[in-house]
């Protein structure tokens, strides 16, 4: 019995004693927690890492919204989402519609959490500088929504409640948040080389294209013009742009350095996305050319979805001797794609395809072609493009300038960088901009700059036009995620997508209200979670 | 007595088969006293077994004795005129006058209230009809006779207002268990399991014969007790243990082996039919001839045969050479059960029970398999009077392999023209899609899908589960009317699951042809410490007062990490992750822990086993909650009339019980995620600048401060009766429960930049009647025939949101006055046929494609105007019928359950009747072909579209594939034969059951996919539906 006591005993006594401990305490071992982590020097440039990482989320998944239902590209055998490639059945719920909306604000709440503790944390030399960065970030964000979605929501609080209800703003007010804020930006960051972070020539590389584009809006003067083409000089800095086009698109190996043209890009080194190559990557070279097989093929050709393929009129903006015609496309085909980059001595190495250009479309010409390549399939001029409705693999010219060849097989491994502002198209920005501002003159030299060194001839006073830059950024800029806002921009996108699109008719534009579909909706998802009813779709969807 | 030695030696032979134990059951602790001596047997009248331990004492005297392991006494009385008095646990007390007798044999009736007639409530157990709330008691008879291997299948059908369904069909997977209608959004909905006083996710882990009973406590009242975590209904375990174990030794052997066969397969196309589909598929995208304009015989031709890359494809096709993709990956999938049991109880007093079964089923796929192995121990000693202990342990292994979980949608998806051989018609092929000639070039150039089949070879997805429950008590009584206990119950699991994929699967095409592998461990501890008291109190004879004091404290605390590697240089599964290229290391830890501290209250009132009254209260404090909402409290309050105790009915011949009950009372639940009101930045963001790489770290969701308690409060008005003397007997239960502060992981719009919140959004009504009836139609000697009937019917209704109930959240899919499943969407109608293409142009749309309801007639399809609420998910009512047939040695027993009104978006359909597709394998579906220039015959179908040209309605908002999964399925008929007779009895047998059954013989429903139990599975893990035929033995000796 004593026993039995005794254990009664220390039952009471561990009864007294687990009550008063913490019991009800949360312990937290995993994360760190944001009022504390953030305060400190290494947690707040962690935050600015994630301020970056948006990049990767806006930029790196599947580029419809950027470059679908363009006069560029066009599907292949595979469907292209119908809404954003043929414009007839866009409406708020269409595939691709909703994903730049999500990861823009995404992005600009990140922003917003980074400015909010840019006040709490410690001081450092550098905060004020990844201020400025963060600010250019978020300008970035909501330039595309401005472009894309016209006025949206101007959302600058740092959210610790839920907020259920949002309105819009005007498009003008959005213009002039990102210019105030790229203004102030430019101030902040560094203006030493680019290094992966914002700098001050991003900066300015940016505003001129927000004042180029602002200056075509109804609330746009010729003053944006002239802003934009003295910003676009800014970001030059007078550099010239000494290399050829072929080192500027050389893969790398094994990684691909920033090379000296590189203004602004999204930063995708193999070692920070290892740990899932598989998702971790982009998909920017997953496009723009044909299905090359699956994964039986891996380690030989890359992974491509059947879209986004180079239409008739972007394989004939090249002439002959545009040096960009080669590194641009693929011509011709190995028997292992990849060993154009991994063998030296190509001569030898057995042809599967060939494209013809158009300047070898006679019969004589793939007769002499094929009697020295009898086992290559011979692609004659015109046929290798989406409007010949391709069925089999390789029926339409691969575009090669973003190939990764290291890169594992799929759809979402790519680790080259994706450039986002370049010197190139800075030098076609100052031309454009000056050419609206009343100084073609000043804006031919910028274009012709750009063209001598792809080696063709210099452009004329005569012909220097909008629609012959819109040509120049094609052989320029082709599948670099712009052609979408350079039509929307400069008014063209309904005579360019209707006259070169094979898909693509006038009529596919008429929307409701007597309004066109350029603006993009408003995605229904978003519409679905706000709880304001009075949140007005764009007029042509309503 | 000739036969009895033959038992005790029969006895003593099982009991060298349970040494151990026998070495400390095995004690003498028999005294006598002078007087004259008698002696006697104990035994049972059921069965007539000895019975050891059994207490005989001397009315009014000291003079005591137990009877041995033979059930023999010798016991010393003063005088004729003693009484003995014979009790025994389980069994009705008896005195007997001694007289001038000498030597005795008596036998002791199995006390029935004692075992069936109790309800356990919850830290406690009342009698059936001292019961007020809503609790719904299964036996282990009831879950075992269906020879089901899980626990919480066992349950389907057998409870009114409890759903319980398969959620994917694949062995291994668990069932989704609901009672009283949804009220939780956001996988919240489970009830409490607690097992043996451990609280479970789950209880698949446990061996359905092991468990003594079930009690499942639907109404607020019976769960208020569990206050924190009563709202979604509790379900009590309580496994075999030694406290109800009765004397002697009881061993059974219990067995079945089964055959599991694909059954009820829905239908796929012919391969013919595939053809003229395949071709149809390319109509609307062929290349057009340029004389014509149109799509011509020649063009399509062209865009099928891909330019003359598919000439063996072509071959095949004429010569109608198929391939049975079905017959290939399916087949025959085997089940075993073995259950061995021994109880007893030793004549100090000591009880205990040991189980030890072991479960092995093999898949319709090969590489699908389930062992488990359940050792299970229950002791119980009552040391004295004053004094009772006991444990409790269940230690589980379970060993599943989920071979590979795209082997088998992609088998089904490849088309009945392709094979799994290269062209020697024997060798695998990696890719059938993608076959090639000597010379490399493609014969076959469609899909690259890999091959299922050396998928399924090459996968391997291993899960390797521990659990261990235990549970000690102490028990401490010092007068009769209060006692005082204290349990510790404490669960542990590890679970281990390995994959690795070899270089011949699709991954490891994707990976230089090399294998990789992944493993992820798991560790959950948690423990209650429950403190208790009672006082159980008689005043005047009719006043019964039985107060509980409780205190209780649990922690849960989860550990979890990860790792693996890809381009293994050999093949060692998944144990040898660092054998991989160090690139590729991946790898991940985890930590979460919450607690739970309660205080509670109950009494129980009872005049004159007429008027019965329940209060109870509890008060929880959660860990998972901030501070200033931490703690809650849980009231609630019952009254019973038992009417049939009442003057007027007591000598009625029609009703023998008649009893009604009400309740009313508040649960709450806590189930979200720990640190939901912590900013901690839980999502890892990866970026390099120039190189050099930085990670970031951000949160996805917003912190909630403001967190607390979702609350339920209920209302539940039951009838029990019992007609003619129970010929008829049931319970009818009317509920009203209101969810308020619901919790739920809401989605927050686009604009915040978050994703969610976890936030009290809501307030759900969940409304219903239960009805169970069981009839005994006839009752002889020789036949008896038992029916019995359930039915549930549950509304669920959303109330408010964010504190206002005007306007719906479509995003979060919330809809004022609808159920919480409600499915909203465009109402599809049809197909726009070929005259009525001016109308279909009106609304943007072409002949072939998908037709709307344009719900407020404006001739556009807009998302504010044409959406509306399709049905939901949620059944309208369920039900179940069991009938159990004896004539003489023969039983025939069957078992259907039915749900009605369950409209689910089928993902088998968004796959196999996909038009966008054209490749793949499809449902017998009826297409719509145009009038075409390319000599494919017409088809106007009006139930799916022109493939490749379906509209935009079909491919974004997957309008077409809403299917109603109502079903009516019978469960399982079986039929047995007890052996009985001299022959047996020699051999030592007490009795011996054959029998046969068959598990889901039929489905009776318009669902045409795999099975409508689990229409809304997805399409990886959801399996054919199946017929098992059993063959088994219990045998009890």
């Amino acid at each position: 019995m004593k026993k039995i006591q005794y254990i009664t005993s220390c039952l009471l006594v561990l009864l007294t004693v687990t009550s008063c401990q913490d019991f009800l305490e949360e312990e937290n071992e995993s994360f760190a927690v944001a009022e504390e982590f953030y305060l400190t020097e290494e947690g707040y440039q962690s935050l600015l890492n994630a301020n970056y990482a948006q990049l990767r989320e806006i930029y790196g998944n599947e580029p419809w919204i950027y470059v679908c239902g363009t006069d560029l590209f066009a599907e292949g055998r595979d469907a292209e989402p119908t809404g954003l490639s043929r414009y007839t059945d866009l409406n708020p719920s269409s595939t691709g519609v909703a994903g730049l909306y999500d990861n823009a604000y995404k992005a600009i709440q990140t922003a917003n959490t980074a400015i909010y503790y840019a006040d709490l944390t410690e001081a450092t030399d550098i905060l004020d500088q990844q201020l400025g960065e963060v600010r250019y970030l978020r300008a970035n964000a909501y330039f595309l929504l401005v472009q894309t979605y016209g006025g949206v929501p101007l959302v600058t609080d740092y959210f610790r409640e839920p907020v259920l209800e949002f309105s819009r703003e005007s498009a003008e007010d959005i213009y002039s948040f990102i210019i105030s804020e790229l203004e102030a930006a430019v101030n902040q960051v560094s203006s030493g080389a680019y290094q992966g972070k914002v700098n001050e020539r991003a900066v300015n590389h940016l505003l001129a294209k927000v004042y180029l584009t602002r200056g075509y809006e109804s609330f746009g003067s010729t003053a944006d013009f002239t802003t934009a083409a003295s910003y676009a000089e800014a970001a030059i800095a007078g550099q010239g742009l000494n290399l050829s086009f072929e080192e500027l698109w050389a893969p790398g190996n094994p990684t691909y350095p920033i090379n000296e043209e590189t203004l602004f890009s999204v930063q995708y080194d193999p070692a920070s996305v290892s740990t899932d190559p598989f998702n971790l990557g982009h998909q920017q070279t997953a496009y723009f050319g044909p299905y090359q097989g699956g994964s039986e093929v891996a380690g030989d050709a890359p992974y491509r979805t059947y879209t986004l393929c180079p239409t008739q009129f972007a394989i004939d903006l090249f002439t002959e001797d545009d040096e960009r015609y080669q590194v641009t496309f693929m011509t011709e085909v190995y028997e292992r794609y990849f060993d154009f980059y991994d063998v030296d001595d190509t001569s030898t190495l057995t042809v599967n395809h060939y494209y013809a250009p158009a300047w070898e479309a006679t019969q004589a010409d793939q007769d002499a072609y094929m009697a020295e390549h009898p086992e290559a399939t011979y692609h004659q001029y015109g046929t290798y493009v989406p409007s010949a409705n391709p069925t089999n693999d390789y029926q339409t010219i691969p575009l090669k300038k973003f190939d990764d060849p290291e890169a594992p097989f799929g759809q979402n491994t790519s680790r080259r960088d994706i450039v986002l502002s370049r010197l190139g198209e800075t030098y076609l920005i100052a031309a454009e901009a000056y050419l609206q501002a009343g100084q073609p003159d000043v804006g031919l030299n910028f274009i012709n700059d750009v063209r001598e060194r792809a080696d063709v001839d210099d452009a004329t006073l005569a012909e220097f036009d909008i629609d012959y830059i819109l040509d120049e950024r094609g052989r320029e800029l082709i599948g670099e995620y712009h052609r979408w806002f350079d039509l929307k921009r400069t008014g063209k996108l309904v005579e360019r997508a209707s006259a070169y699109h094979y898909l693509v008719e006038e009529g596919n534009f008429d929307g409701a209200n007597g309004v066109l579909k350029i603006l993009r909706p408003i995605p229904q998802s978003a519409l679905d979670l706000n709880q304001n009813n009075d949140f007005e779709q764009n007029p042509a969807y309503q | 007595m000739k036969r009895n030695t033959h038992t005790n030696f029969l006895i003593r032979n099982k009991m060298t088969l349970f040494l151990l134990l026998a070495s400390f059951l095995i004690s003498a602790n028999v005294f006598s006293q002078g007087g004259r001596t008698i002696t006697g047997t104990i035994t049972s009248v059921d069965d007539n077994m000895p019975l050891p331990g059994v207490n005989i004492v001397v009315e009014g005297t000291s003079a005591a004795t137990v009877t041995d392991f033979d059930g023999n006494f010798q016991l010393s009385v003063p005088g004729n005129d003693a009484v003995l008095v014979i009790s025994y646990v389980g069994f009705l007390t008896k005195n007997v006058p001694v007289g001038s007798q000498t030597n005795f044999t008596i036998s002791l009736e199995t006390d029935v209230q004692s075992l069936s007639e109790v309800v356990v409530v919850g830290y406690g157990t009342v009698k059936k009809s001292d019961l007020t709330g809503a609790v719904g008691t299964i036996d282990s008879e009831s879950l075992t006779e269906r020879n089901i291997t899980n626990p919480v299948e066992s349950l389907q059908g057998l409870v009114p207002g409890v759903q319980v369904s398969n959620s994917t069909g694949r062995i291994g997977d668990g069932f989704n268990i609901t009672i009283r209608g949804q009220n939780s959004i956001g996988g919240g909905g489970d009830p409490l399991f607690v097992v043996d006083g451990v609280p479970t996710d789950n209880i698949d882990f446990l061996n359905p014969q092991d468990i003594e009973r079930m009690d499942i406590l639907k109404d607020a009242s019976s769960t208020a007790i569990y206050g924190s975590r009563g709202s979604n209904g509790v379900v009590i375990v309580t496994t075999r243990s030694g406290a109800g174990a009765k004397g002697g030794l009881t061993v059974s052997v219990e067995s079945f082996v089964g055959v599991k066969d694909v059954a009820r397969l829905p239908d796929l196309m012919a391969p013919q039919t595939w053809w003229d589909y395949h071709q149809s598929a390319y109509l609307a995208t062929a290349g057009t001839d340029p004389n014509t304009g149109t799509v011509t015989a020649a063009t399509l031709a062209d865009a099928v045969g891909g330019g003359g890359s598919n000439s063996e494809l072509l071959r095949r096709v004429a010569a109608n050479e198929s391939f049975d993709w079905y017959d290939a990956v399916l087949k025959t999938g085997v089940q075993q059960n073995t259950y061995v049991n021994a109880s007893g109880r030793a004549e100090n007093g000591l009880g205990y029970n040991l189980g030890i079964g072991y479960q092995n089923e093999t898949g319709n796929i090969d590489n699908e398999e389930l062992n488990k192995y359940t050792l299970k121990l229950g002791v119980d000693h009552k040391i004295n009077e004053k004094f009772t202990l006991g444990t409790n342990a269940t230690v589980t292994l379970i060993n599943q392999d989920q071979g590979s979980d795209v082997a088998m949608r992609e088998a089904f998806r490849l088309n009945p023209f392709l094979d799994p051989y290269d062209l020697d018609g024997v060798t695998l092929f990696p890719q059938p899609g993608k076959l090639v000639d000597e010379n490399g070039d493609f014969i076959i150039n469609k899909t690259s899908t890999y091959n299922p089949i050396l998928e399924i070879n090459n996968s391997i997805d291993n899960v390797r589960r521990w659990n261990v429950i235990g549970n000690t008590y102490f028990q401490y009584q010092p007068v009769e009317w209060l006692s005082f206990k204290t349990s510790l119950a404490a669960g542990y699991s590890h679970t281990r699951r390995g994959r690795s994929w070899g270089a011949l699967t699709n991954t490891g095409a994707s990976n230089n042809n090399l294998p990789s592998a992944r493993l992820d461990q798991r560790q959950n501890f948690n423990y209650t410490w429950d403190n208790q008291f009672n006082i159980t109190k008689t005043f005047d004879e009719k006043h019964n007062f039985n107060l509980l004091g409780l205190y209780s404290m649990f922690s849960n605390r989860n550990e979890s990490s990860f790792s693996s590697s890809r381009n293994m240089p050999f093949d060692t599964s998944f144990y040898n992750i660092g054998s991989g290229e160090q690139s590729t290391y991946d790898l991940g830890s985890g930590f979460n822990k919450n607690t739970l501290r309660s205080y509670a209250l109950r009494l129980n009132y009872s005049y004159d086993d007429k008027y019965l009254l329940t209060l109870s209260n509890r008060w929880d404090g959660s860990s998972v909650f901030p501070k200033e909402n931490r703690w809650d409290s849980f009231p609630s309050a019952a009254l019973g009339w038992n009417i049939s105790n009442e003057d007027f009915l007591a000598e009625s011949a029609t009703v023998n019980n008649l009893k009604l009950r009400m309740s009313f009372g508040y649960t709450g639940n806590n189930i979200i995620s720990p640190y939901s009101s912590l900013n901690t930045l839980d999502s890892q963001t990866y970026y390099d600048y120039a190189g050099s790489v930085s990670n970031g770290f951000v949160s996805t969701q917003i912190a909630n401060a403001q967190l607390k308690w979702e609350r339920t409060r209920e209302f539940n008005v039951g009838v029990d009766f019992g007609l003619w003397r129970d010929r008829i007997t049931g319970s009818v239960d009317v509920y009203d429960r209101l969810s308020d502060d619901l919790l739920f992981t809401q989605d927050l719009p686009s604009e915040t930049g978050f994703s969610n919140i976890n936030a009290n959004v809501a307030s759900v009504s969940n409304r219903g009647v239960e009805l169970a009836i069981t009839t005994r139609n006839i009752q002889t000697e020789d036949v008896t025939w038992t029916t019995s009937l359930t039915f549930t019917k549950n509304t669920n209704e959303l109330k408010s949101i964010y504190g206002q109930s005007e306007v719906d959240d479509i995003g979060n899919n919330l809809f004022i006055g609808e159920s919480l499943d409600a499915i909203y969407n465009y109402k599809f109608t049809g197909i726009w046929q070929a005259d009525e293409v001016a109308e279909a142009a009106g609304y943007g749309m072409q002949e072939g494609q998908e037709k709307l309801l344009d719900v407020n007639n404006d001739g556009q399809y807009t998302p504010d105007g044409d959406r509306i609420i399709l049905g939901s998910s949620n059944p309208d009512w369920t039900g179940s019928f069991f009938s159990s047939l004896r004539v003489k040695n023969f039983d025939l027993s069957t078992s259907v359950i039915i749900t009605q009104g369950v409209l689910v978006y089928s993902n088998f359909h968004s796959n196999f009747a996909d038009t966008r597709d054209r490749g793949r394998q499809k449902l017998d579906i009826d297409w719509y072909v145009p009038a075409n220039d390319a000599g494919l015959p017409a088809r106007a179908s009006n139930t799916y579209p022109q493939p490749r040209n379906e509209g935009s309605f079909w491919r974004n908002n997957g309008v077409g594939y809403y299917k109603d999964a109502s079903f009516v399925k019978v469960k399982n008929i079986a039929l047995g034969y007890n052996l009985g007779g001299e022959s047996l009895e020699k051999l030592g047998i007490n009795a011996l059951r054959v029998y046969a059954n068959v598990l889901n013989p039929f489905v009776f429903t318009d669902y045409e996919g795999y099975d409508p139990e689990w229409a809304g599975a997805s399409l990886n893990t959801g399996r054919p539906s199946s017929v098992t035929y059993q063959l088994g033995f219990n045998l009890k000796f």
